[in-house]
Parts: C-alpha cells; sequence; structure tokens
C-alpha cells in the first residue's frame, strides 16, 4: 500500500508540474463567456464565426425531441421548418437555399452544448436558432459566443443570457418585461394589493419570473402576502393552496408551466380558494382549458399573441398556414415564436452585406419593426426583441382572448 | 389554526391515498420477487393514458352514463396494464431469475426508461393531454365539505378503494390457495418450488395483480387531479410509492397504506409548518423532507415500520 | 560515462533507487502521453467538437469506474451516483467563484486545489451515505442512495442565496452557476481515468483489495474471517465518492455552467448503467463502455431518418427472436429440444441466404460487399457446422454452428468497424466505436475466456441477422394492414430522438443475453495481451 501511496503521490506532483507548464493554455481556454449583467455593454464574441460556402446556407437548430421538454422543442422545430420552406420555395436568397440541421439536447444543458458545437464547428452553421430552455441556452449561446456564430433563442426568457455577448438574441421577452407587465396590469388594472405566488422550484423560467414579479408589483406598492413553492412532476397542491387561502389574497400569481398550473387551478377550487388566478407565458398550450377546467376561467395570463386577435393579419395567416401543414393548431407559444426567430434570421440574411457569422450578427441586432407573428420586433442593444405583451383572459370559451395590450418598457427594480 | 391544521391533515390523508395504492402493487412485486420494479410507475402512467384514450372515446357523446363511463375506464386501465405487467414479466424479468439482483434491477430501469421514452413516441404527449374536468358526474365536481374542511370527491374515492382494495388483497394473500402460495414463494422461493408452487404462475399472478392495481391508480389519479399527462407522469409518484413501501415495511400489504399515508401527512406537515417559520421558505424543501424522513426509519428500523424482523434485509 | 549493464547493475544493488528510477521513469511516461496528448493531438482534431466528446467520453469513463468501487468491487447497490459527482461540481465552483479572483494561484495550480477540496466534500457526503451501509443491504441501501440523491438536487436548488438558503449559501437554485472560469482541458480528463483507474486496481492488487471482493461475495463470510466489513464499505463509499468529486470539480471548470439538471437521476442512471453494462467489478468493462455509450450516444445524430413502419417492423422481429433465444438459452444443452434449434438453424440459414440476397441488390458498396461476405459466411458456416457436428457430437450438434457462426460474428465486428471508419461522422466517433469493435474482436478471438463464449455470441449473430432478413418480412405485413398504413405511413423517426429508447433497450438485451455485463468480471491485462498474442506469461493479478 504504502508504495501505492508514494506512486500516487508522485503522480499528483507530476500533474501539478505539468498543470504549472501548461498554465498558458489554461489561462487562454479560461475567457469564459456571460459579460458582467447590467453594464449595458455587451462584450463583443471573440471568435470568427463562420460563412457561406457554395448555394446552401446552413442554418443550425437546436431544441429538445427528447426527455421532459419534448412537447415545447418538437414544436419549435415545426415553427422553424415552416418559415424556411416559406423562405426557399419563395426563392431563397438569391439562388441560394436554407439548409436546416436540428439537432437534439435530450432536455440536457450537457447535449445541448455538445449539439451546439457540433453545429457550430462540424457543420459550419452561419448561425443558430435555439433553445426553449433557458438553462440549455445558456451553454449553447456560451459555445456560439465562443465561435462568433449568432444565436438566436425562441422562449429563454431569462433576464441575463443576453448579456453573454453581442451576438446572442431573442425574440421573446424577458421575465424582466412580462413579470412587471403582469404586476402593473394587476396592480392598476385589476386593482389588486394583496397578491400570492405559487412557484415551481425545478423551473429557472418559474423562479425567474416570480422574482421579477414579486420585485415589481412591491415596488408598485402591492403586497406579496405568501409564496409557495412546488417541484414540477407535482401532482397534489391542496397542501399550498391551504396555506394560500389561509392569507385571504386578491389574487394568484402561479409563474410555473400549464403542466402543474391546469392541476392548481382545478384543485384550488377544492380548497375553497375562489380568487383568480395570473400567469406568464408557460401556461399557453392547446389544452389548458380542458387541463384547468372552470378554476381557471376569469384568470389572466401574458403573451406574445392570440388566437383572436384578428386586427393583425399575421396571426391569421400563420394559424391557418400551421394547420394546413401540421393538421392542428399550434400546440404551445413555441411554435410561433420559433417562426419569428426564424424571420428575424431570414430577414437578416436578406440585409447582411456578406454571408458569414459577423455581417449577419450585425444585421440581426439592426433588426427593426419586423413584421412578425408575435408583434412587431425591434431589436434593442441588449439583444432583446422590444415589442409589445398582450394581456390575455381565460374565458369559458378560449384560453386567449385578448384584453389589453401593454407597450414595451424597461423595468428598474428599486433597490432595497 | 386548528382548522387550517385539519385541513392539512385531511389534504395529507388523501395525498397518502395516491402513493398508497402505487405502494401495495410495488409491495406485491417486491414481496414475492425481491425486486424494486422501476417500472412500475411507469405501468402506472400506461393506466392513465390508457383512461385518458378511453374517456375520448366517449366524452363528447352523451350517450353514456358518467359514472358508467369512469368504471369503463377504470377496467381498460386496469386490464391494459394487467396485460402489459404480464409482458414485462414475461420478456424482462422471468429470464433473469437466476441472475444477480443488480442485472434485473437495471433491467427494471431500462425497462422504466423505454416506457418512458419509447412512449414518447406512441401517446400523445405535445401538448400534454389531460383528462377533462366534465368526465367526473357533475355530483362529483364539487367538494364535500365537512365542519370547515372541504374533501375532493374523486380522492375520497381514491382513499375508500386504496382501503378496500387492500382489505381484498390482505384477504386473497391469507385465506386463498393462491395467496397462501404466494406467501410460500416470498418465504423461499427454492423450498417453494420443491413443494410442487407453479413459481412461474404465482409470479406472473402477482405482477397481473400489482400492475392492475397500478393501472387503477393510474386511471383514479389522473381523473381526480387533472394532472397532464406526459410520459414522465410516473416517475415522482412511482418514487414516492416506492419510498412508502420501505416505510411500511417492504411486502407488507397493510404497511405499504400506512406509509403511504404517513409520507402523504408528513409532506402536508411540512407545508403546514412553513408559515410558522418567518424567513424561511420551508415548501422548497417538501420532497426532501419525504426523504429523510425515509433514511431516519431505515437507520431506525431497517425492516420498515411493519417489517417483519425475521425477514433478513 | 557508464553504460547502461553498469546502471543496472547499480539499480540491482541500490533497490531503493531502482524503485525510485522506475517511479520516476513510469510518471515521465505519464506526463510524455499526457503532452503528446494535449499538445500533439488535440490540434491535431478536425473540430473543437472532438475534443469536446474525447473530453466527456473520458469523464464518464471515470465516473463509471468510481462508481465500479462501490457498486461492482463492494458489491454494494448505490444508484445515486450523481450526487457525489454534484457535490465536487457544485463545492468546487463556488469556491472558484468566490475565492479565485482574490488569491494568488494560477488556473492550473487552483484547479487541482479546488478539485481536492471538492474530493473531499463528496468524500465527507460519501461516508455519510456509507453509515447506512452498516446497517442496510442490497435494495434498502439502494433507495437510501437514490434518497440521497434527490435530497442533495433538491438541496442546490433551494440554495438561491435568500428565502429558502441555508446560511445565506447561493448556488444559483434552480438555473444554476453561471461564467465558472473554464480551467479543465482534455489532459486533466485523461489524467482523472488514469488516476480513476490506478486508485482502483492498486487498491484490487492489495490485501484490502481482497477484503472488497470478500464483502461483495459474502458478507457473513468475510465477517467471520476476520474482515472488518464497516470499515471496507465505507471506505468503498468514501473512495469512490472523492473520485466522483474530483470529476465534478474538473466537470464545473470544463462546461462553464452546471445546473441541478446534470446531476438529476438519470445521470445516476446513465452512470450505473456504463457500470453493469462493462461488467460489475471490471475496471475495464466500465471505462470501456463509458467511453463507448457516450459516444453512441452522439453517432446516433448521424443516422438517416426511419419510417415509423419500419421501426416497429425491426421492434417485432428482434422481440420474436428475443423470445425464441431466451427461450433457448434456458434449455441447457442436456435437455435442448430439437424443433428449437432446427428453428434457429433455420432462421440462421434464411439469415445468410437473406444477406446475400440484400447485399447483391444493393449493388456493391462497403454495405452491399459486408452483407454477402458474412451473409455467406452464415451459411457456410451452420451447413458446414452441422456436416461437421453430426459427426462429432450428435447429442448436440448445434454447438459447431453456433461457434462457427461466433466466428462469423467477430470477421463482421472487422468489418463493422472499417464501416463505421468510413461513416461520414467526427473522427472521435468513428475511432472510439471502431477501435472498441475492433477489440472485441481481438478478446473473442484470442482470449481463452473469449472463445468459450463464442457459442452466446453465435446466437446473438444468428439473432442479429435474422432481425435483419425478417424486418421487410414484417414490414410487408405491417403494410398490408390498412389501419397501420393509414395511421403511420407518414411518421418518420430520427435516430437521435429515439437515443434514450435505443439506451433502454440495449440495456435490457445486454442484460438478458449476459447478466453479468459484457466484459463479466474480466480485466484487461497485460498477460491477456501477451496470452493473446501466443506468449507464456504467469498470472499475477487477482481475478476474481
Amino acid at each position: 500500500m504504502s508504495r501505492t501511496n508514494r506512486l500516487l503521490a508522485l503522480i499528483g506532483a507530476g500533474a501539478l508540474l505539468l498543470s504549472w507548464g501548461c498554465k498558458n493554455d489554461a489561462a487562454n481556454g479560461g475567457t469564459s463567456g456571460g459579460g458582467p449583467g447590467g453594464s449595458g455593454v455587451r462584450p463583443e464574441s471573440p471568435g470568427e464565426g463562420n460563412r457561406v460556402e457554395g448555394d446552401v446556407i446552413k442554418i443550425g437548430v437546436i431544441a429538445a425531441l427528447n426527455g421532459d421538454q419534448k412537447p415545447w422543442g418538437e414544436d419549435s422545430v415545426k415553427g422553424v421548418q415552416m418559415a424556411v420552406d416559406e423562405f426557399n420555395a419563395a426563392g431563397g436568397l438569391d439562388g441560394k437555399k436554407v439548409q436546416l440541421i436540428i439537432e437534439d439536447t435530450a432536455s440536457r444543458p450537457e447535449v445541448g452544448k455538445t449539439a451546439t458545437e457540433k453545429l457550430v464547428t462540424e457543420d459550419k452553421v452561419v448561425a443558430v436558432i435555439g433553445e426553449i430552455a433557458s438553462g440549455t441556452t445558456q451553454p449553447a449561446a456560451q459555445v456560439c459566443f465562443q465561435y462568433g456564430v449568432p444565436i438566436i433563442s425562441p422562449g429563454s426568457t431569462r433576464v441575463d443570457i443576453t448579456n453573454i455577448g453581442d451576438n446572442v438574441f431573442r425574440v421573446c421577452f424577458t421575465d424582466n418585461f412580462q413579470g412587471a407587465a403582469m404586476a402593473k396590469f394587476a396592480y392598476e388594472d385589476l386593482g389588486f394589493r394583496r397578491i400570492a405566488i405559487l412557484t415551481d422550484k425545478k423551473l429557472p423560467y418559474s423562479t425567474g419570473l416570480s422574482d421579477v414579479f414579486r420585485q415589481a408589483f412591491t415596488d408598485f406598492g402591492g403586497e406579496i402576502v405568501d409564496e409557495q413553492f412546488y417541484e414540477s412532476g407535482t401532482q397534489d397542491f391542496k397542501p399550498q393552496l391551504t396555506n394560500v387561502k389561509a392569507k385571504n389574497p386578491d389574487g394568484l400569481f402561479c409563474s410555473g408551466y400549464f403542466n402543474e398550473v391546469g392541476p392548481i387551478a382545478r384543485q384550488k377550487g377544492i380548497v375553497g380558494l375562489n380568487v383568480p388566478m395570473l400567469g406568464g407565458d408557460g401556461w399557453d398550450s392547446a389544452e389548458l382549458l380542458n387541463t384547468a377546467g372552470r378554476g381557471i376561467i376569469g384568470g389572466y395570463w401574458t403573451n406574445h399573441y392570440s388566437n383572436y386577435e384578428d386586427d393583425r393579419p399575421q396571426v391569421k395567416r400563420f394559424i391557418d398556414a400551421f394547420k394546413q401543414r401540421y393538421g392542428s393548431p399550434p400546440a404551445t407559444a413555441m411554435a410561433p415564436l420559433s417562426y419569428d426567430a426564424a424571420l428575424v434570421l431570414l430577414d437578416a440574411l436578406k440585409r447582411t452585406e456578406s454571408l458569414d457569422s459577423k455581417a449577419i450578427t450585425k444585421a440581426i441586432a439592426e433588426t427593426a419593426d419586423l413584421d412578425a407573428v408575435s408583434g412587431s420586433i425591434t431589436i434593442g442593444p441588449d439583444g432583446n426583441a422590444e415589442k409589445s405583451i398582450l394581456v390575455l383572459q381565460v374565458t369559458a370559451e378560449a384560453r386567449d382572448m385578448p384584453v389589453k395590450r401593454i407597450e414595451f418598457f424597461r423595468f428598474e427594480p428599486k433597490q432595497k | 389554526m386548528a382548522e387550517q391544521l385539519i385541513q392539512q391533515l385531511v389534504n395529507g390523508l388523501m395525498l397518502g391515498a395516491i402513493y398508497a395504492l402505487i405502494a401495495l402493487g410495488y409491495t406485491m412485486v417486491y414481496g414475492v420477487l425481491r425486486l424494486i420494479n422501476f417500472a412500475h410507475g411507469d405501468v402506472y402512467m400506461v393506466g392513465a393514458y390508457l383512461a385518458y384514450y378511453t374517456s375520448m372515446q366517449w366524452v363528447d357523446r352523451e350517450l353514456i352514463n358518467p359514472y358508467l363511463l369512469l368504471f369503463g375506464m377504470l377496467i381498460v386501465s386496469m386490464v391494459g396494464c394487467a396485460l402489459l405487467g404480464l409482458t414485462i414479466e414475461r420478456v424482462a424479468y422471468r429470464p433473469l431469475r437466476s441472475a444477480p439482483r443488480i442485472s434485473v434491477l437495471i433491467t427494471a430501469i431500462g425497462v422504466s426508461l423505454l416506457l418512458e421514452y419509447g412512449g414518447l413516441l406512441v401517446f400523445k404527449t405535445a401538448p400534454p393531454p389531460s383528462i377533462a374536468e366534465g368526465v367526473r358526474g357533475g355530483a362529483l365536481q364539487t367538494p364535500l365539505v365537512l365542519l370547515g374542511v372541504s374533501i375532493d370527491k374523486g380522492q375520497l374515492a381514491v382513499l375508500g378503494v386504496t382501503l378496500v382494495l387492500m382489505v381484498l388483497l390482505w384477504q386473497f394473500v391469507t385465506n386463498t390457495q393462491t395467496g397462501r402460495a404466494m406467501r410460500a414463494v416470498a418465504h423461499d422461493f427454492d423450498t417453494a418450488a420443491l413443494m410442487g408452487i407453479n413459481v412461474d404462475r404465482i409470479v406472473a399472478v402477482t405482477f397481473l395483480l400489482g400492475s392492475a392495481l397500478a393501472g387503477a391508480g393510474g386511471m383514479m389519479n389522473a381523473t381526480a387531479l387533472g394532472t397532464p399527462l406526459t410520459t414522465f407522469y410516473g416517475l415522482l409518484p412511482g418514487v414516492k410509492a416506492f419510498v412508502a413501501a420501505v416505510l411500511g415495511g417492504i411486502g407488507n400489504i397493510p404497511g405499504a397504506v400506512v406509509g403511504g399515508i404517513i409520507l402523504g401527512l408528513a409532506e402536508a406537515m411540512v407545508v403546514f409548518a412553513d408559515p410558522y417559520i418567518p424567513g424561511f421558505e420551508l415548501t422548497g424543501y417538501k420532497d426532501a423532507v419525504t426523504f429523510l424522513i425515509l433514511i431516519g426509519v431505515l437507520l431506525l428500523k431497517p425492516s420498515g415500520i411493519f417489517g417483519s424482523p425475521v425477514e433478513k434485509v | 560515462m557508464a553504460s547502461v549493464g553498469e546502471l543496472v547493475n547499480v539499480t540491482r544493488r541500490y533497490a531503493p533507487v531502482r524503485f525510485w528510477l522506475v517511479r520516476l521513469a513510469s510518471v515521465a511516461t505519464l506526463a510524455l502521453f499526457l503532452y503528446f496528448l494535449q499538445a500533439v493531438l488535440v490540434p491535431a482534431l478536425p473540430t473543437p467538437y472532438d475534443a469536446r466528446l474525447i473530453s466527456l467520453a473520458l469523464l464518464f469513463a471515470s465516473l463509471a469506474v468510481s462508481l465500479n468501487l462501490i457498486n461492482g468491487i463492494t458489491g454494494q447497490f448505490s444508484i445515486g451516483h450523481a450526487a457525489f459527482f454534484l457535490i465536487g461540481a457544485y463545492g468546487s465552483a463556488r469556491l472558484t467563484l468566490s475565492y479565485f479572483e482574490t488569491q494568488p494561484l494560477v488556473p492550473g495550480i487552483w484547479l487541482f486545489v479546488v478539485a481536492i477540496l471538492g474530493g473531499l466534500m463528496a468524500a465527507v457526503a460519501g461516508f455519510i451515505v456509507g453509515l447506512p451501509s452498516l446497517r442496510l443491504r442490497g435494495d434498502y441501501l439502494a433507495i437510501v442512495t437514490l434518497g440521497f440523491g434527490e435530497i442533495a438536487r433538491i438541496f442546490v436548488i433551494n440554495q438561491t442565496g435568500r428565502g429558502s438558503s441555508v446560511a445565506g449559501l447561493d448556488l444559483g437554485g434552480s438555473f444554476g452557476l453561471p461564467d465558472i472560469p473554464l480551467m479543465t482541458d482534455v489532459w486533466h480528463f485523461a489524467l482523472l481515468l488514469i488516476f480513476t483507474v490506478l486508485v482502483s486496481r492498486n487498491m484490487l492488487q492489495t490485501s484490502h483489495g481482497l477484503a472488497f471482493l470478500s464483502v461483495r461475495e459474502d458478507e457473513l463470510a468475510a465477517e467471520a474471517t476476520g474482515v472488518n466489513t464497516t470499515k471496507t464499505k465505507v471506505t468503498a463509499f468514501v473512495l469512490g465518492a472523492a473520485l466522483a468529486g474530483i470529476a465534478g470539480a474538473f466537470f464545473a471548470h470544463f462546461e462553464g455552467f452546471i445546473t441541478p439538471q446534470h446531476f438529476d437521476m438519470n445521470a445516476s442512471f446513465i452512470i450505473l448503467t456504463m457500470v453493469v453494462v462493462g461488467g460489475t467489478g471490471s475496471i475495464t468493462g466500465a471505462a470501456l463502455a463509458g467511453i463507448a455509450l457516450k459516444l453512441l450516444e452522439e453517432a446516433l445524430r448521424k443516422l438517416p431518418e426511419i419510417s415509423a413502419i419500419d421501426l416497429i417492423a425491426y421492434l417485432v422481429a428482434a422481440a420474436g427472436l428475443l423470445l425464441l433465444m431466451t427461450a433457448l438459452r434456458r434449455n441447457r444443452p442436456a435437455r435442448r429440444s430439437t424443433p428449437w434449434l432446427v428453428l434457429l438453424c433455420a432462421v440462421a440459414l434464411a439469415a445468410g441466404v437473406g444477406a446475400v440476397v440484400k447485399g447483391l441488390s444493393l449493388g456493391g458498396g462497403v454495405v452491399g460487399a459486408f452483407m454477402i461476405t458474412s451473409g455467406g459466411l452464415a451459411v457456410a458456416s451452420v451447413l458446414g457446422g452441422l456436416a461437421f457436428g453430426f459427426a462429432k457430437s450428435p447429442d448436440d450438434p448445434f454447438r459447431v454452428p453456433l461457434k462457427a457462426l461466433g466466428y462469423t460474428g467477430c470477421i463482421g465486428m472487422l468489418f463493422a468497424a472499417y464501416l463505421v471508419w468510413n461513416v461520414e461522422a467526427s473522427v472521435v466517433i468513428r475511432a472510439g466505436i471502431g477501435l472498441i469493435l475492433v477489440g472485441a474482436a481481438a478478446s473473442l478471438l484470442g482470449y481463452p475466456a473469449g472463445r468459450a463464449s463464442m457459442i452466446p455470441f453465435g446466437m446473438l449473430v444468428a439473432g442479429f441477422l435474422g432481425v435483419v432478413i425478417l424486418q421487410p418480412v414484417v414490414g410487408a405485413v405491417l403494410h398490408s394492414i390498412p389501419f397501420v398504413e393509414s395511421n403511420l405511413k407518414e411518421t418518420m423517426y430520427s435516430p437521435s430522438n429515439l437515443r434514450m429508447a435505443v439506451f433502454a433497450v440495449s440495456l435490457v438485451i445486454v442484460m438478458l443475453v449476459r447478466p453479468q455485463g459484457l466484459m463479466g468480471h474480466h480485466e484487461f491485462s497485460w498477460s491477456f495481451l501477451g496470452k493473446s498474442m501466443g506468449m507464456k506469461t504467469k498470472e499475477t493479478a487477482i481475478h476474481s
């Protein structure tokens, strides 16, 4: 044993020496993505990026086609595919066709990172669209930052993701805007003063949205009377709802996905908590009314668009085309958002000076007033889409009756 | 506060009934085969899906009495899951009867992953569907209010069915020929075979019963709680139910029910205690507490609450 | 200047000097190897994606080897290994984020410091989890480790720096810790794997190792012979956990971003699968399975889409054959009924003929050539084997054809390696999977124990060929059913989406065909290599 120990000690010493020798390598590799949040200036990507060779413009898509986020991932791929097929059918870009390379992230961050690295370094795509989950977009965006390839996330609302670098964009709104808009609507339009929050501890999306809502609602002058937690996969929420009922709130803010919001809506009637529910775009599902039953009727939530928004022709056209192609309307908001992400990219392709990642990044950043399904998209200096938000009400007939459109504003939390 | 406490105790009891119903099947299979059937939670998931598809066949037609529909869903789920359980046992577990325990455990994990990820290709998942509220007849939708405590009738039914099944199973295991054979197999596999018991048949019956119970659980919980169905629907309840079974003394039928109810009560009590600890969000640790209780109980009494000390664990 | 002979003499006389010389030389070799890997091999790779694949494969191999220490060598059920991985990763990442900027060490040294600290933290956790193992056995311990894994994950998602945090600890909650400085490179993972393998191997070669094995084989008997089972089991947990913790620290500084999702129950299951598929108790098996499964996962991205009906046809054909083969498996040769064997031979014959026909229809190309060759070999081996077998052993004439099929399969594996090498995929995947196939073929052909398992392997080959041939038949039947045809005609699946399903199916199949794992308890050793070259060496390693 002592011989073994000495051998191991020697190996350890050798490794330390070796690492001393390699310190330069390590330090070079140590330039992590992710600039300081809130400084306003996003770090410039150090990578060279890829350029289009031949007649095919390769675009990568990362989506969860496996695992628990599959419903969103599948919808996302459908949306992107539809946009790209329409673009190619219309002649492409001066005869050049766009080719999609779709890779699965298996709902796992490290697989998502591997997939992105494959797309960027092996397939040499000029741009990447994806992912939905913030936890997977974060490492994917870091890869894109490292190699200088632009990435557009359709659905990651986590605030600090676009701070990674100047080539990270998104077409959805951030939690910062969504949470603050709902807080504003609840305080000003609904006149609520006391609200309880239910948060999905397992979802970064839910915790992020709840944080902003809590901050914003308190800043407006309201009071958060209680915050209860659950984990995705929980099926019985009555213990938490009983606690909430004891605090007697005006409304219940549920920041989770519809998977849990539905049962919460059903079960809150059982414990006798009869207050309206409020929520974010995680509610969007074609099955919402069926899942949630009567308990959700009268609830308010924010989304990017509404199926009943007759004043915007893009929505109707998109939904009709989607139905025709896939046989049913989009299951979640991820289909239109991914469609929009592809639109932003394709629009940038048309405006770009040369077909390489750097130029495309620049063109995406200059996107202004693009008429997309989820609203008129302008990419702000922080890489986020500046667009209005739609407050919807759940009625007995439809889950998404438009109530109010709130124009884009920047929410600055008051320092405590 | 007293009312709050009673309401939470009732909530816990109802929550525990869910775990108990699934735990019954777990405990039977483990008792006979000494196998953690990881796929049990996934059979439960399949049961919920079968109930959903059955309800979709009739939900829009006013032809059928709602109670009859519920009964039909229950039968379809139980029969479907029983067949699934038999198949799994025949294909995946029986060939491994003499293999090391870890191989069987791994096979169970493999079957579980197969049902979860293979199910993604077969079942409707986008968007996750759920059994409509209207499937429960009108009278079942309103809660039962007793002395200021409200109880969901659907979950009351789950509790009732769990208790009835527990008694029936107990009777079956103690008083019938097959049940005695089952206990003999559970006690000593090889000797039972030497005594002329058809071990394969007994194991098949065990799987049939256990899986039918999982199917019933899937149908009842999906209808009562309205949780949208994904193929991972059975993951968390499956693990919790297994904990419940271990807690009560695995292999012991009343133990599974008691374990499930203790687990449900513990979770409800964690949530109940939350407002009394200001500044600390205790509900975030709700699921961790159940596992802590499990570890604590196992350390103090490794065979579980009702497990016989004779059984070598 | 002293001649080499004098130097040898001197080293003989001064044993300590020789000892240190040998050690220095081996460390120097190791350093040289790592330098070669990092400075020559990695830059020569076509893309950074390849380097990432190597890193991940090595990482998972070391995780599998560290779990093997607990599960395979000591025989304690642990299905929560990701928890130790998590503790090492989060512990080291938190330290780096808090203190790296303000301390004097360079990244290369700092990484080793936090890796050791992360390993220590995980070791403490391993000690805590190991304690119940004094009272619990088998499945009960398994469920405790599973529970511990969940507790660790739930603890992390609650550490947001406020509210539910314990003492204000900030681990980023469910979002995780972003922006961890990147310090780990490929050679760190290679070093990690070598270190993990050495610790496991050296332990097995000392008397301590025997204690571990004895606890696995029979705890009561071990205790009776004076083995301190308590100490042994806890040591196994502490060591396995510490190694996983170091792996976690390296991973955190490689990925730059860790979330609780990296370390969930699925991660534990994946590591466990690697150990079990590779062979419970076999260090070589765990390491190889770790590398192979990780690469396979990525290799599936490259396969073309498959229609739902074809897929179902494959599954039906495979299920049918699997049933046939498990039925055969349980019928021991003495009781083996002739009808089953006739059926098997018929399947093998049909498979061979079918493969030739299919190969011809493909009209040349590598695949066509492969199918013609292997199909022809299969037909020849079955026919020839039948003739030989009847002459040789009239009781069980099918041993010979099955053996022949097994040898055919070995040739098939070499062909497959050649095919994989020609696939348009990452060079790491091609080389990794190709090498493993060649190695498997070589060990089957060269190792006596491998040759002994030629019959089951022959059955496997027969089954494989049978699936390939039966599939179009089943497919045609399925196409003729109007319900299936109308519902599934246009459904296509991409293999990478089937990844986990493929994973699960192969897991079940490996367990059914070879419950002790592919390598069983066998280890790679130099004497094995020598033996397969036909050299005579004395047996030194402790085999179990």
